[in-house]
């Protein structure tokens, strides 16, 4: 149902948006067109006085020298221009500048002097308010100015207007409008799984169960319903029926007890018996009669994570930017450094609060955590929008990153959660789909807001969306749904537990050469050297904001192959190893080339190498320590395996940082990229040779 | 409301969205495109106004002393009739000629000096709201500024055009949404109709089941249930053989009850039994 519903709407939003902008280009043409015309006639009149003035002198009109060199420099002045042109009486061409095809020539031949009556009043009338009308050839609009010496046309001069001017003017919102097309897909698919997983294959899904348990005898479940359609009279119809039961049940229980006096104990013992066998047989033991059958899904998280995360992101394509428009000197500090401060904060704390999250959605339940969230992560977008300094924004990022670990960790826990559908792996993935969805939009998006509003107004825009996704989680996310909680050795302390996955050497070499390498190129690259390396090469914030769209779209892309070549090629550690060493050569093999298509290609490999490489990270960061799992536990290994990446993406961004203030964007990209690449190579040499030491402990 | 409705809402939503964003994109790049336009049709006209003076200047003369300065931007005002004024002022920002009488004598306004000494170039231009002004410095031999031209451009004819845009693009915005729209609903529509089907199923279901009671499962003139016949007249899906089942499976719990209840209280046959 869901795959009709998005063809259907991918093929209205591009069908109406061609539409439209062809609509578009048909006024731009018309409303421009006589603004065109009157420049046209104005650059005509110049051209056409200095050549006059030429003339008077007595100089012979087809000898004029250096009139071609005047030509050209008249057209590099002028954008719209296509060409200028000099013809005499007989609509000879003498004179050009810029792109005269044949076409041009045959029409200016066709234009002679001969087809105006001369004579003051005909030739006086022709004047800027009254001129000749343009011609419509291919590719321009050809604008006649005679020349008039003495009440005689001598001449033409021919000023070639470009007739693609309007659409020219078009293309630079042509990449606006795709990434917009692009966002619109990604959010309606959004949508409409989150719609009919709620309001369709949910409500069916729990129904059918609710049928299989009773037909089965089993009346311990109900479910609560408020809609009024026919699934919804149904479930309420056998929830009625098994909450008559119940009370019939507990009635004659309630009679049993009553009746104890005056019984012998062994009838006693034999009523009560079978009240419990018939109890137990139609599941009727529960006091408070039938519980509510709780099937939740992990497209319950969809919507409100996704605006929530898109709202987070909306920042990334320009927060560089913007710091540095309210960056003060510090005295300690040099500027590179104080502009990466914000997105360090926003690690750290996300680093830092993501235990405590979990911890706290045990407690409290994830839709409570993903609501308490919103507070600080709103408070921290309202502050960016009014802050002044340097310190205002690093404080803010600080607080939006504490709502966004409680969001994102209680989205997390709920999808994780034991009365949740679907397998873990699956749900994960849509959880990682989601969050990678919400990065790609939001990039974009907030670069084309920032490029048309302003920086400010977009964090109020963050913040206001975010509401949306509270109001929206309140009902979409179920109030019970809470996840296992993990069986350990509890006798082992948290220390023991991390120096435990310390001691292992392979685990550690993984860690330092290839998972901690690329959170660095995110951090550092993507999202601190990126930004401002575009900028000062003369990139807009929308295009900054579709460059780094690329990045996540071949994530979301690309990442589901990398299962399948896991599953055929096999080899965990070199597709890790090889993955890092790909993402690692953009940067070396371009670092040099001072260009917008430079960084373009260096995110697209990255890209591209971090989709392979993302998914079969963990997995292969959980295989590595297997013996770690049995003693700490996943969860220890997993908690740090993300600690140490956003240690070391603080790490390096400040590494990049102090590079760049010394050493300028370029060398400070080509030695990040030397560096990960130095680390991918030792990664596959450590691996290569310790190969034979994982193979017996496999084996054992 | 239905599912097929919310999904309508959605798409429309996003319809609205989509091309509401790509609208105003639209707008602010014609009102970009157009105001860089006449500002660059305005600069050439300074550029050109300058160049007369400067010429005159080469030649000696100050600039408080050409007579023919006034007759200059008096032929370029009435060249073009939305150009409100032109005014020629020295270095102090003394206006020496202007198309407005009145004018001369007087100090042209901070911004317009301000803009002079912030430009990069001999010429510049400002947005001032509802008008366009545009200037260009006035260089002697020496390559040393001696003053200025500055030209106020009303923005009437500016507005209008984006008005006359605005109101264009509006209506054939809104014709295209309602085009969409339809053809977005009657798509949904179509493709929710085994949803409906199997809804209008279920509530069949339901009906019989509630109304009917016992008749739903055995329907057979023999007695037999439905399903087991072959010579069933109707026959049951399995979501009317599992509502079946549970009302035997109800019927049998409350059987069972209602015997325990006898045995406990000796409560004689036939009693009232709760509805199912």
């Amino acid at each position: 149902m869901v795959r009709p519903l998005v063809l259907l709407m991918t093929a209205v939003l591009c069908l109406s948006s061609l539409v439209l902008a062809y609509v578009t280009l048909n006024e731009f043409n018309r409303l421009l067109r006589p603004e065109l015309s009157k420049k046209a006639h104005k650059i005509g009149q110049i051209v056409n006085a200095d050549l006059r003035r030429a003339l008077n002198y007595g100089i012979p009109f087809s000898d004029l020298y250096g009139a071609n060199e005047y030509l050209e420099s008249t057209i590099t002045d002028y954008d719209e221009l296509v060409y200028v042109a000099i013809s005499d009486q007989k609509g000879r061409l003498l004179y050009q500048g810029g792109t005269v095809t044949e076409t041009i020539r045959n029409f200016v031949g066709r234009l002679s002097s001969n087809q105006f009556v001369s004579g003051t009043s005909e030739t006086g009338a022709i004047n800027e308010a009254n001129p000749l009308p343009a011609t419509e050839l291919p590719n321009s609009l050809n604008y006649p100015i005679p020349i008039i010496i003495d009440d005689n046309v001598l001449g033409f001069v021919h000023i070639g207007i470009d007739r693609h001017f309007a659409q020219r003017q078009l293309k630079d919102i042509f990449y606006d409008i795709v990434v917009i097309l692009i966002v619109a897909l990604l959010v309606a698919f959004q949508v409409m799984l989150a719609l009919i997983l709620f309001y369709v294959t949910g409500p069916i899904e729990r129904l059918h169960m609710l049928l299989d348990l009773q037909a089965k005898g089993d009346f311990s479940k109900c479910l609560i319903t408020r809609a009024g359609d026919s699934i919804s009279k149904i479930a309420h119809y056998l929830s009625q029926g098994a909450q008559r039961l119940h009370e019939h049940f507990q009635a004659l229980s309630a009679q049993l007890e009553s009746m104890f006096d005056g019984r012998a104990v062994e009838d006693y013992t034999r009523i009560s018996h079978r009240l419990r066998n018939l109890g137990t047989r139609f599941g009727l033991s529960n006091l408070d009669g039938p519980t509510q059958l709780l099937r939740a899904s992990a497209g319950d998280i969809r919507i409100p994570l996704f605006i929530f995360a898109f709202a987070e992101e909306l920042q990334k394509s320009f927060l560089p930017l913007f710091v540095r428009q309210v960056y003060k000197p510090v005295p300690w500090l040099n500027e590179s450094v104080v502009i990466g401060l914000p997105i360090v904060m926003w690690l750290a704390i996300v680093g830092l609060a993501s235990p405590f999250a979990s911890s706290l959605t045990k407690r409290y339940g994830s839709r409570n955590i993903f609501l308490m969230g919103l507070v600080p992560a709103i408070a921290g977008f309202i502050g960016c929008g009014l802050a002044h300094t340097i310190y205002e924004v690093i404080l803010w990022r600080g607080t939006t990153a504490l709502g966004y670990a409680m969001v994102t960790i209680g989205c997390q826990e709920y999808i994780l959660g034991d009365k949740v559908g679907g397998s873990r792996a699956v749900n994960l993935a849509i959880f990682v789909g989601v969050i990678m969805s919400a990065c790609m939009s939001g990039a974009a998006i907030g670069g084309i807001l920032a490029a048309r509003i302003g920086y400010q107004p977009v964090f109020m825009i963050a913040a206001i969306l975010a509401i949306a996704a509270g109001f929206i989680a309140y009902p979409m996310l179920s109030p019970k749904i809470d996840s296992k909680a993990e069986v350990g050795k509890e006798s082992q302390s948290s220390v023991t537990k991390i120096l435990t996955v310390l001691t292992n050497s392979r685990f550690m070499v993984f860690m330092l050469c290839a998972a901690i390498p690329s959170s660095v190129l995110t951090a550092a690259f993507l999202w601190y050297l990126v930004p401002l390396y575009l900028f000062e090469l003369g990139a807009t914030p929308a295009e900054i904001g579709r460059t780094m769209m690329v990045y996540y779209l071949l994530i979301i892309v690309a990442g589901p192959l990398a299962p399948r070549i896991v599953d055929r090629f096999g080899g965990l550690g070199w597709l890790v190893g090889f993955g890092s060493l790909l993402s690692s050569l953009g940067l070396v093999f371009f670092y040099n080339w001072r260009s917008i298509w430079a960084v373009v290609l260096a995110v697209v490999i990255m890209g591209m190498s971090h989709a392979m490489t993302k998914a079969p990270q963990i997995a292969l960061a959980l295989e590595l320590s297997r013996r770690e799992i049995e003693t700490a536990g996943q969860n220890v290994v997993l908690s740090f395996l993300r600690i140490l990446e956003r240690v070391g993406s603080i790490a390096g961004l400040l590494f990049s940082a102090m590079m760049v203030h010394i050493y300028g964007y370029e060398t400070t990209i080509g030695i990040t990229g030397f560096m990960v690449c130095g680390a991918a190579i030792f990664f596959l040499l450590f691996f290569m040779i310790t190969r034979k030491q994982s193979l017996a402990y496999a084996k054992g | 409301m239905k599912i097929s409705s919310k999904a309508v809402v959605c798409m429309i939503l996003v319809l609205l969205i989509v091309m509401g964003l790509i609208f105003m994109m639209s707008y602010f790049k014609f009102q970009t495109t157009l105001a860089t336009l006449i500002q660059n049709r305005l600069t050439v006209i300074s550029i050109t106004m300058g160049e007369s003076i400067e010429s005159a200047i080469d030649l000696g003369l100050g600039l408080g002393e050409m007579r023919t300065a006034e007759a200059v931007i008096a032929r370029a005002k009435r060249n073009d009739p939305e150009i409100a004024s032109i005014q020629i002022f020295d270095n102090n920002g003394q206006i020496l000629y202007s198309t407005q009488k009145a004018r001369a004598g007087i100090n042209v306004p901070p911004y317009v000096l301000q803009a002079l000494e912030e430009s990069d170039g001999r010429a510049w231009r400002l947005d001032r709201g509802n008008s366009f002004v545009n200037g260009v410095s006035l260089l002697n031999s020496f390559d040393q500024m001696i003053g200025g031209i500055v030209l106020t451009y009303s923005k009437n004819a500016y507005n209008t055009k984006v008005a006359a845009l605005t109101n264009s693009l509006t209506r054939k915005s809104i014709l295209i949404f309602v085009g969409f729209a339809i053809l977005a609903f009657i798509g949904i529509k179509l493709g929710f109709r085994g949803l409906g089907r199997y809804t209008d199923s279920i509530e069949s279901s339901y009906e019989r089941v509630h109304e009917d009671g016992d008749n739903v499962c055995t329907i057979d003139v023999a007695g037999l249930l439905a399903a087991a016949s072959a010579e069933a007249m109707i026959c049951m899906d399995d979501f009317d053989e599992k509502l079946c089942t549970i009302k035997d499976n109800l019927s049998e719990a409350t059987k069972d009850m209602h015997e325990l209840e006898r045995t406990v209280l000796k409560t004689p046959a036939g009693a009232a039994q709760p509805d199912v």
